[in-house]
C-alpha cells in the first residue's frame, strides 16, 4: 500500500534533481488524490524529503495533509500543524514554489482558517508575513495571502506588521486565474482575495482611527469593477458610509467609476445606513438618536454599532465646527444649547478634546464664561510646515514617476498596441465613409 | 524626541509577542510603554488581546485599563487619582514619565485653549497644590488675577520654538530640483 507513497518520494527527489519542475507541477497535481488516500501516513513522507531541496514535493503533501485536517472528523494536533508551516515558510526555496504558485496561495488559506479561531493566532502573524515576503516579486505586489494577513490580524488584534503592508500602495497584483486557467472557478477567488484585502485593510485602518486611508480601502473596494455584486462589496459600502460621515460630516457618492450594478443596488440593500446619513444632514442629534436606536437591530447584526455611535459623536463635533464658522465669540451655555449638549461643562470639555486635536482653533475665557473663535493659525511659513509641503510634493513627484513608468509599460504591451491599432484603423474608415456619404456635391 | 524613550523594550516585547507567549508583566511593561508614549489605539487593542485569565488575575493590569480609560475620555483629574499607585518596580519608571508627560501636555494644552481659568480648575487639572501651582505659573510667566472671590490665571500662550534645520543651501538644491521636474 505504501508503494504509491514510495513511488511520490522518488518522483520527487528525482525531478528536483534533474530540475524540471514545471512537469513535476503536473505530475504533483495528479498525485494530490494518491496522496489524500494515505493522510495518516504523509508524517512519513515528509520525513523523508527535505523543505529546501525538495520545496515542491512538501507543498503538496502539507496541501494534502492541511486539506485533511480542515474536515470536522480529523483530530488535527493544531500546534504541531503549526509548527510545519512555519518550518515550510521558513525554509521552503522561493523559486521552486513559484512554479505551483496557486498551490502554495491555497496552503496559506487553509492555513489560515485552520487557526484563526485559535489562540495562537496571533503568532501566526509573523509566519503568513513571512509567506508573502517569500513569494512576492516586490513590496508593492498584491497577493491573496494579504487577505490571509489582515484576517488574522483583524482576530489576533495586532495590526503592527499588517499596517507595514498596508501602508505599501499597490501597483501590480499576483493572479492565479492565468496559471490555472482552465478552471474559472480561481478567477473568482482571486477577486475575492483581491476584495477582502480591502475590506479588512479598511477595517484595520478604521480601527486605528486613520479614516482617511480606510475611506480610501472601502473605495476602492466598491469600485472595482464587477457583473455582480459582491457580498463584500455591500459590507464595505455599508462601512463606507459610516466613514465618510465620520470623516466628511455627510456621505460620499458612490465613485463614477464602480459598475452600474454595484451603484444601482448598493443603496437600497444598505437603507439603514442611508436613512442615517439622512438623519446626519439635518444636524439634529435628536433625530440622529432616534434612527439609530429604530435600526439598532441591523446595525448590531453587521457588528457596526461601534461605528455609529462614533457618528452621533461626531456630529456633536461637527456642530461645533459650524459655530466657529458663523460667530467669533459665544458663551459656552449658547455653544452648549446650539450644539444639544447638555451644559456649559460639557461644551466647555467638548471645546477642549476638540483643541487639543486641532480640529477647531478657540480660545476659552473662563472668567467671562466666553469663547473666542479663530482662523486657523498656520501662516505657512514654519520651518516644519516647509518640511511638509516638501514631503508631499516628493511623494506627488514619486508617483507621477510611477505612473508614467506604467503607462510606459501598457503602450509597449503587444496586446494593447494591436488593439489600439485596430481601433484607429476602424475609426479611419468609418470617417472615410462619412465623409464620402455627407459630401454636398454628391 | 522624549516619545521614542522606551522603543527598544517596547520593540523587543513586540517581537516576543508574536513569537510566543509572554507573561502579564510583559504586557504591563508593553501596556505603560504605549500609554506614555500616547498611542492610545494601539493600547486599547492590547488591552483587548491580553488573554481573559491573565486580565483576571493582575492588579496592575486592571489598574492600567483604568488609567487608559482617563486617557480615553482625556480627563485629567481622573488620571491623576488614577494614575496614584505603588506601581511595580518594572513599570515604576515609566508610570512616573507618563505622569510627568501628561502633566506637561496638560500644561501646553491648558496654555493654547484658555484665555482665562479658574485656579481651582487647574488646580484640579494638573493635580498641583496651590503653591506648586504658583511655582509652576510663575516659571511660564502666567500672570494672576483677582475676580470676586476666585483667582483667575492669565495662561501665555506658548511660543512655537522653530529652528530651521537645513542650511540656505540646501533649500536651494530642492527648489532645484522641483522646477526642474516641474519643467520635465
Amino acid at each position: 500500500m505504501a508503494s504509491a507513497l514510495e513511488n511520490y518520494v522518488n518522483n520527487v527527489r528525482t525531478k528536483s534533481s534533474e530540475g524540471n519542475f514545471r512537469i513535476m507541477v503536473e505530475q504533483l497535481n495528479d498525485s494530490v488524490e494518491v496522496l489524500s488516500r494515505y493522510w495518516e501516513l504523509l508524517d512519513n513522507v515528509l520525513e523523508t524529503l527535505d523543505f529546501q531541496q525538495h520545496s515542491l514535493g512538501v507543498l503538496y503533501v502539507l496541501l494534502v495533509k492541511f486539506n485533511g485536517a480542515s474536515s470536522p472528523n480529523v483530530n488535527a494536533n493544531l500546534p504541531q500543524m503549526f509548527n510545519l508551516y512555519k518550518e515550510f515558510i521558513s525554509q521552503c526555496n522561493g523559486e521552486q514554489v513559484r512554479y505551483a504558485t496557486y498551490t502554495y496561495y491555497d496552503l496559506c488559506h487553509m492555513f489560515t482558517s485552520l487557526i484563526v479561531e485559535h489562540p495562537l493566532c496571533i503568532q501566526g502573524i509573523k509566519v503568513v508575513a513571512q509567506a508573502i515576503e517569500k513569494i512576492r516579486l516586490c513590496d508593492s505586489q498584491q497577493t491573496s495571502i494579504h487577505a490571509d494577513l489582515c484576517q488574522i490580524s483583524l482576530k489576533a488584534r495586532c495590526f503592527k506588521t499588517a499596517l507595514s503592508f498596508l501602508d505599501v500602495d499597490i501597483t501590480t497584483i499576483a493572479t492565479t486565474s492565468e496559471v490555472r486557467g482552465q478552471n474559472s472557478n480561481d478567477a473568482n477567488n482571486d477577486a475575492k482575495y483581491f476584495l477582502l484585502y480591502y475590506y479588512y485593510g479598511g477595517m484595520i485602518y478604521t480601527a486605528v482611527k486613520n479614516f482617511d486611508r480606510a475611506l480610501y480601502f472601502f473605495e476602492v473596494c466598491i469600485s472595482t469593477p464587477a457583473a455582480a455584486m459582491s457580498h463584500i462589496m455591500l459590507e464595505a459600502y455599508k462601512k463606507f458610509v459610516l466613514v465618510s460621515l465620520i470623516l466628511h460630516g455627510k456621505v460620499l457618492p458612490i465613485p463614477k467609476s464602480s459598475g452600474p450594478v454595484i451603484s444601482r443596488f448598493m443603496k437600497p440593500l444598505a437603507q439603514a445606513y442611508h436613512d442615517l446619513g439622512n438623519a446626519y444632514a439635518t444636524s439634529t442629534n435628536e433625530e440622529l438618536r432616534i434612527v439609530m436606536n429604530k435600526c439598532s437591530e441591523t446595525f448590531i447584526r453587521d457588528k457596526n454599532m461601534g461605528l455609529v455611535k462614533q457618528v452621533v459623536t461626531s456630529l456633536y463635533k461637527k456642530n461645533i465646527q459650524r459655530l466657529t464658522k458663523t460667530f467669533l465669540t459665544l458663551s459656552l451655555s449658547d455653544v452648549a444649547s446650539r450644539a444639544q449638549l447638555n451644559d456649559a461643562a460639557e461644551a466647555e470639555k467638548y471645546i477642549f478634546n476638540m483643541i487639543k486635536s486641532g480640529e477647531i482653533y478657540a480660545s476659552i475665557n473662563k472668567k467671562d464664561g466666553m469663547v473666542v473663535f479663530k482662523d486657523d493659525p498656520e501662516k505657512y511659513n514654519s520651518p516644519e510646515m516647509f518640511l511638509k509641503v516638501q514631503k508631499d510634493m516628493a511623494e506627488t513627484m514619486d508617483l507621477i514617476r510611477q505612473i508614467n513608468k506604467m503607462e510606459e509599460e501598457i503602450l509597449l504591451n503587444p496586446i494593447y498596441v494591436k488593439k489600439a491599432l485596430g481601433s484607429q484603423e476602424d475609426e479611419l474608415t468609418s470617417q472615410h465613409a462619412k465623409s464620402f456619404s455627407g459630401d454636398p456635391t454628391d | 524626541m522624549q516619545n521614542f524613550k522606551y522603543n527598544d523594550l517596547m520593540q523587543k516585547i513586540e517581537l516576543e509577542e508574536l513569537s510566543t507567549n509572554i507573561e502579564a508583566e510583559a504586557y504591563t511593561q508593553l501596556l505603560a510603554i504605549y500609554l506614555y508614549q500616547d498611542k492610545i489605539a494601539d493600547a486599547k487593542f492590547l488591552w483587548k488581546r491580553i488573554p481573559q485569565p491573565l486580565k483576571n488575575d493582575n492588579k496592575e493590569l486592571k489598574r492600567l485599563n483604568s488609567v487608559m480609560c482617563t486617557l480615553i475620555t482625556n480627563s485629567a483629574t481622573k488620571f491623576f487619582k488614577q494614575v496614584d499607585y505603588p506601581w511595580p518596580s518594572n513599570i515604576k519608571q515609566i508610570m512616573d514619565d507618563l505622569f510627568e508627560r501628561v502633566r506637561r501636555d496638560v500644561l501646553a494644552l491648558v496654555g493654547q485653549a484658555y484665555m482665562s481659568i479658574f485656579e481651582q480648575e487647574l488646580m484640579e487639572l494638573t493635580n498641583l497644590s496651590r503653591d506648586e501651582l504658583k511655582q509652576t505659573c510663575l516659571a511660564l510667566d502666567w500672570k494672576y488675577e483677582n475676580e470676586d472671590q476666585q483667582t483667575v490665571i492669565i495662561p501665555k500662550r506658548p511660543v512655537s520654538e522653530s529652528e530651521l534645520t537645513a542650511s540656505s543651501e540646501d533649500l536651494l538644491l530642492k527648489l532645484t530640483d522641483f522646477v526642474s521636474f516641474l519643467e520635465n
